[in-house]
């Protein structure tokens, strides 16, 4: 029994599974059950959405480990396999070796293949104008604007451009081309198109995790949370505020 | 009502793309997505008060991912998240935004308040569901336990 790969696989398994938009007591559980199966002392883990502490005793000697995990992009798939593998390092009886090994597996698993990424927000924001009683028209409008916001987040994501401007500059395309398309006029109400698009935005995740930690007791993650969920809020707002203030003003002079 | 509760249950079906949810979970998702759509139209249809009504709503797709996730054996989050979508307020962010440009302080304030109001009130149907869920199951657990 290699104590190194022990705790090496372990806060792997937690760093993808916080990168993949996890609750934090799930990371903190998995990395446990995976150090316990193999007969580790003091098996613990803290884990923020920052960065992951595991440590260990194993015959009289101390193992740690601190891992600094940045950014977090939702991956639901990944956070099942990941937890469905340790359940069955334990239910089956796995050798950390095939545990490490299906970690790599799970980790070259590829997202959904671009082009239909790029349909995925072109509908929902579609099916949204139509939600939120926009006509048929604006509708088509906020299909375009889909295809659009995910050009710009791809580009922005290459880019590296941090989450909270990423957000102003997609509202303000969206609020952008809306108005536009309403100038033209090619939809009914621009409000319509841009509601529905936003929700393209909207932090539905950072608000369910938020929760999620902070009734499992993991307050500090809990804020941290419902503080980027607030920010990410706000940066919405923003980007839409600023374009439409700019339209007003500026667009009257035109 | 019909092409609002499809328009969302089509909408969170794509919203799983982006979230790279695989297979069977895919559909059950959009499932959930569209039952909070239905009973949140629902609420507006009977006019019953907004609170209420997203409370429902929040207790409804709760209730689903919860019992969904035991039966396809994957975690809670993959529909609670997808349910969520329909009833984040994300009109009353924007038209909290609009009023402010426009320098309609009254009905911004009264809009902001209402957008809050609505996010507090689905994290507290939530955080019910989930408490609750976890008390019963692990009551369940003890006895399965203390039956070994």
């Amino acid at each position: 029994m290699n104590p190194e790969m022990i705790l090496n696989i372990s806060a792997k398994a937690g760093r993808l599974l916080l990168e993949s938009g996890a609750e934090i007591y799930r990371v903190e559980e998995t990395i446990s059950r995976i150090m316990e199966h193999y007969q580790v002392e003091e098996a613990s883990s803290f884990v923020t959405p920052s960065g992951i502490f595991v440590s260990f005793v194993l015959d009289g000697s101390n193992y740690s480990k601190v891992v600094r995990v940045k950014g977090s992009s939702l991956n639901l798939e990944r956070i099942n396999r990941i937890n469905d593998l340790s359940r069955r390092c334990c239910s089956q009886h796995l050798s950390i070796e095939a545990v490490g090994h299906e970690l790599a597996q799970i980790e070259k698993e590829p997202l959904y293949a671009m082009p239909l990424r790029y349909l995925a927000s072109a509908m929902i924001a579609f099916c949204f104008t139509l939600y939120f009683n926009g006509t048929l028209k604006d509708a088509l409008c906020a299909f375009a604007v889909g295809l659009a916001v995910r050009a710009a987040a791809n580009f922005l994501e290459c880019k590296k451009i941090n989450a909270f401007v990423t957000i102003t500059i997609e509202s303000s395309i969206i609020a952008l081309l809306a108005l536009i398309f309403e100038a033209i006029p090619l939809c009914v109400s621009k409000d319509a198109v841009i509601i529905g698009s936003l929700m393209l935005l909207v932090p539905g995740l950072s608000i369910t995790n938020a929760i999620r930690d902070s009734i499992s007791g993991d307050l500090l993650s809990g804020v941290t949370r419902g503080i980027e969920a607030c920010l990410i809020a706000v940066a919405l707002a923003l980007g839409a505020g600023i374009t439409i203030t700019f339209w007003m003003n500026v667009g009257g002079l035109l | 009502m019909i092409v609002h509760v499809l328009s969302a249950t089509i909408a969170v079906y794509f919203f799983g793309f982006l979230f790279n949810i695989r297979g069977r979970q895919l559909c059950f998702s959009a499932l959930g997505g569209g039952l909070t759509a239905f009973v949140y139209e629902l609420g507006i249809a009977f006019n019953v008060n907004l609170m209420l009504t997203l409370f429902s709503a929040t207790l409804c797709f709760s209730i689903y991912s919860e019992i969904m996730a035991r039966i396809l054996k994957t975690t809670v989050t993959t529909f609670a998240i997808s349910g969520l979508i329909p009833l984040v307020p994300g009109k009353g962010m924007y038209m909290t935004m609009l009023y402010l440009v426009n320098g309609d302080m009254a009905a911004a304030g009264s809009s902001g308040l209402t957008t809050l109001a609505s996010a507090g009130i689905i994290a507290l149907g939530i955080m019910v569901v989930s408490t609750f869920y976890k008390a019963f199951s692990e009551a369940k657990v003890k006895q399965v336990c203390e039956k070994d």
